[in-house]
């Protein structure tokens, strides 16, 4: 049944600056001007009265009666009265409390009897929501993209450079590639494509901080535009930070703000900023994975975006309209600087659905600069795939931008907004098509994760463990004693070996990636594991000690690391 | 610019399959919409065109038999299938490329298809045991699905008895399109959203109807049916909730509802095939003469591989397997049902 020869991994193309590739990049730069980012910054106020307009009439639609208006607008006011004292930030505006004292007392004297109440309670709305509207929408700078086009690079390599540190002239010599250590792989030359013919959604895994940074990157380096990203309002707190990433494409998203309000905002800015063609960045996890398991829940809420925005498309330019293309994308990395505290919260909030703020730790410059100087004084790898990318409804598209159903049959996209010929707004409909889209983002991070030498050996050994203490639930082998934390060597390369060679047939069968220095012997690949596993931690998932014996420093490490190669039903192979 | 999502279509309503519940919903349609009832048999599409009849059933005037699939499935937005479970995938795959996500699709067929042999002894993956809306999903391009089931036995609704059913999909917009098309003064149209638990409770209660005609064939009385109804209906929610659904369906109409009619009506297929083997034919027999599919000898045993591999107490499931399929004598199923250790009533949550 399975084949006998081990496939070849190959080697993945690193992404090389070729000169072609340079002049296909310098080709996209210079139309700068017919960007929809930069238009949507130049006609930023006209823009924003649309949003308004906009959500108003959409949250009029939703809630139908001007009862239900004063019901929402009372409980807006309490929420935010509640948030503007108990969590006051730093970027918020200084007229906040008297902001919505404001309010408060517009909505009590609203005249209960005249017929104009309609009228302001309306208002009150249009008032709220243009202050949001606001804060909302970004202003993106060509100057500073272009700036932090040419300056991030040479920061990047300058840092991997001075990092790991050779001598003092090295570092200005970049003797070090990035593109050594931050590969780029996947569908780089359809992706391309498809930015020309439509509009791409980059939903990327989320693990680290330093994702955004690696993102952002990576869409530069590949050659395409800029894109509007969601940023924490937290990280605005800092102004400098905050500053460059208004003008690079950022818009705010404040996720203390839960009221209907707000999040109707949210979504049609983005709604509307897909339909004016900006490429566009969701984490459509939401936050980063606590666990270390690659994301089983996405958040539907701004995901549904995409289908309002396409089919308004299709309503306003008829049937060629444009497309929006969803491109997953995987980051692979041997380890994850802020494992420990991920993994702490995941274990403290297991059991408990609750909602997760990103601690606020990420905001001053110091902490920042830190962060990428460690990761970049590791000596590790990060694999970024760009995967298969799909239209809205997870179907496969060609070069042209056309899809194809599973069974290869053309597809015309406007035909799920259909209902007796006829384009229909359904919110319902769209609810359950963003559940089956996050399916199918979530099947394609599987099917596009790149296996690591150190995620094997981080599933075996924990798996080891856990089959060897078979009576301790999760937590009691959290707190296994030292001296059962070992693994003879011999036993553990026989298992490797094992789970190999089911990856690599998984690999011919397309169920999964692995990455080109898998292709070494197991022995090797162990080594290689061990060397980059977490090795910025201060106790390791894994050592091997002197006496050879594979031994486990911090299970809880060991735990979030292993979680990465979760959902492929492993476990029986070891 | 908003167009209502209420169905209103100016196309005929597809009918795909032609047995007695397929016609017992075209004539439901027909009174609403004009109706193309397809069928693959040639001679019987000769001879609905030429009589208007259907088994000795007058066809309403709103019906139009088709043989020509393609060109059925291209003149409708919104197509019921009726057909036996065992026909999709051929059926499907003809389908697929003439069908587009605008589309709805309904089905009736209280079956399941799995894309592997059956075995006690081989693990049997559930990835492989597809209910039909997961098969059109998988097949076509159709995302809009739904079922109807509930109560209805084709003959009743021929003579108009005041019946209802239940149509299930995770979309309200094919809940309403099948409202719209399907409901008239005599036949009442519920909605759900909890379309896995719909489809299974119709699936898995034949399995109790074989039970039934088995009992009914001894000429055993109420007591004992109602033994048989209220746990089978146990042993049907138990093996339901491990394959994904909900349990509140099976308190409704396509559940106990359900298992009710078909219990107690000698007009169910499943329930002719426990009869007659209580009066001493053997199972071949009974198929070989058989007009229309029983749909719960082939669900008996996916359903009891799965309740035996997964370990699910299902003793009255396991009871008819081995009458089926072990020439266990019927009499002895009973007197080993009836040893059984003395358990809870009602222990759903239990295990």
């Amino acid at each position: 049944m399975s084949s006998i020869i081990t496939p070849k991994i190959e080697k993945e193309s690193k992404i090389q600056i070729t000169p072609s590739q340079e002049v296909i990049r310098d080709a996209i730069m210079s139309n700068w001007r017919d960007w929809p980012i930069v238009k949507l910054s130049q006609e930023r106020e006209e823009f924003i009265q649309l949003l308004v307009r906009n959500t108003f009439d959409k949250i009029l639609q939703k809630l139908g009666n001007n009862e239900n208006l004063h019901e929402e607008l009372k409980k807006t006011l309490y929420l935010e009265k509640i948030r503007v004292h108990q969590k006051p930030w730093r970027v918020d505006p200084k007229d906040e409390i008297s902001f919505w004292n404001e309010i408060k007392k517009d909505l009590v004297t609203v005249p209960f009897e005249e017929t104009n109440t309609a009228y302001t309670e309306e208002k009150l709305m249009v008032k709220i929501v243009t202050r949001y509207a606001h804060e909302i929408v970004g202003t993106f700078k060509i100057s500073t993209f272009q700036f932090a086009e040419r300056f991030i690079p040479f920061a990047f390599a300058t840092l991997l450079n001075a990092a790991s540190f050779t001598n003092f002239k090295a570092i200005f010599q970049h003797k070090v590639h990035i593109q050594d250590r931050v590969q780029l792989t996947g569908e780089i030359d359809k992706i391309r494509e498809l930015s020309k013919k439509g509009t791409l959604v980059l939903v990327p895994t989320h693990f680290s901080n330093l994702d955004s940074i690696m993102v952002g990157w990576a869409i530069d380096a590949i050659g395409l535009p800029p894109f509007l990203y969601g940023a924490g309002l937290n990280l605005f707190n800092n102004p400098i930070l905050g500053w460059y990433m208004n003008r690079l494409g950022a818009y705010k998203i404040d996720r203390r703000k839960k009221n209907m309000l707000y999040l109707e905002t949210l979504k049609t800015y983005s709604t509307m900023a897909l339909q004016r063609g900006c490429h566009s960045l969701f984490f459509p996890g939401g936050t980063r994975s606590r666990s270390g398991r690659i994301e089983k829940n996405l958040k539907m809420g701004l995901l549904s975006t995409v289908f309002d925005a396409q089919r308004i498309n299709y309503e306003v330019q008829g049937p060629n309209a444009n497309k929006i293309f969803i491109v997953p994308l995987t980051i692979n990395y041997h380890f994850v600087l802020e494992a420990p505290s991920l993994i702490n919260e995941y274990l403290k909030n297991a059991g408990q659905e609750k909602y997760l703020i990103d601690s606020n730790n990420f905001t001053n410059f110091w902490s920042i600069s830190k962060f990428i100087w460690k990761f970049f004084s590791t000596k590790s790898e990060v694999i970024l795939r760009f995967g298969a990318p799909m239209d809205i409804f997870g179907n496969t598209v060609n070069n042209e931008g056309i899809s194809f159903s599973k069974m290869n049959q053309e597809i015309d996209v406007s035909s799920y907004f259909k209902l007796n010929d006829k384009l229909v707004d359904d919110e319902q409909r769209d609810f359950e098509y963003t559940k089956i889209l996050s399916k199918k983002i979530i099947e394609s991070y599987l099917k596009e994760n790149v296996v690591l030498s150190s995620h094997i050996i981080a599933f075996v050994a924990f798996i080891m463990f856990k089959k060897k203490f078979k009576k301790l639930d999760l937590y009691a082998l959290f707190r296994l004693p030292r001296d059962e934390r070992g693994i003879p060597y011999l036993q553990f390369q026989e298992k490797v070996e094992t789970l190999l060679k089911h990856l690599k047939h998984m690999y011919a069968e397309k169920q999964l990636y692995l990455a080109p220095h898998l292709n070494a012997a197991p022995y090797e690949i162990i080594k290689h594991g061990l060397q980059n596993l977490g090795i910025y931690h201060e106790k390791k998932a894994l050592v091997q000690d002197t006496f050879g014996e594979i031994y486990c420093e911090d299970m809880r490490l060991l735990y979030y690391y292993h979680n990465r190669l979760e959902g492929y039903d492993l476990e029986q192979f070891i | 610019m908003i167009s209502s999502n209420l169905f209103n279509t100016r196309k005929p309503i597809a009918v795909i399959g032609s047995g007695s519940f397929g016609t017992a919903i075209a004539q439901l349609i027909a009174e609403n919409y004009p109706v193309l009832f397809y069928t693959r048999n040639r001679e019987t599409y000769n001879n609905m065109t030429a009589t208007h009849t259907h088994n000795e059933i007058a066809l309403h005037k709103n019906i139009i038999p088709s043989y020509d699939l393609a060109d059925t499935l291209a003149r409708t937005d919104l197509l019921y299938f009726t057909i036996p479970s065992k026909s999709y995938p051929e059926l499907l795959k003809v389908a697929s490329p003439y069908l587009n996500p605008s589309q709805i699709i309904i089905h009736g067929t209280k079956g399941l298809v799995v894309n592997n042999e059956l075995s006690l002894t081989k693990k049997l993956d559930l990835m492989d045991v597809h209910t039909i809306s997961d098969l059109i999903y998988r097949e076509t391009p159709v995302l809009k699905v739904g079922c109807i089931s509930g109560p209805n036995l084709a003959h009743e609704l021929y003579e108009g008895h005041p019946a209802a059913t239940v149509v299930a999909s995770h979309f309200g917009q094919v809940i309403k399109a099948c409202q719209v098309a399907i409901k008239t003064s005599r036949f009442q149209v519920f909605g759900s959203y909890d379309i896995r638990g719909v489809e299974l409770a119709g699936v898995l209660k034949n399995v109790i109807s074989i039970a039934s005609g088995m009992v009914a064939g001894l000429g055993f009385g109420e007591n004992t049916k109602a033994l048989l109804i209220s746990r089978g209906l146990i042993e049907m929610i138990r093996i339901a909730s491990y394959l994904g659904a909900e349990t509140n369906s099976f308190f409704g109409l396509a559940g106990i509802g359900d298992l009710i009619a078909t219990c107690m009506s000698p007009y169910s297929r499943n329930y002719t095939v426990g009869y007659r083997l209580a009066k001493g034919e053997s199972l071949d027999q009974i198929l070989n003469t058989m007009n229309e599919v029983a749909e719960g000898v082939s669900t008996t045993k996916i359903a009891h591989i799965i309740a035996y591999q997964n370990k699910l107490h299902a003793p009255i499931i396991a009871a008819i397997y081995d009458v089926l399929y072990e020439s266990l004598s019927i009499q002895d199923a009973i007197s080993r049902l009836m040893a059984y250790p003395m358990t809870r009533d009602v222990d759903i949550a239990l295990d």
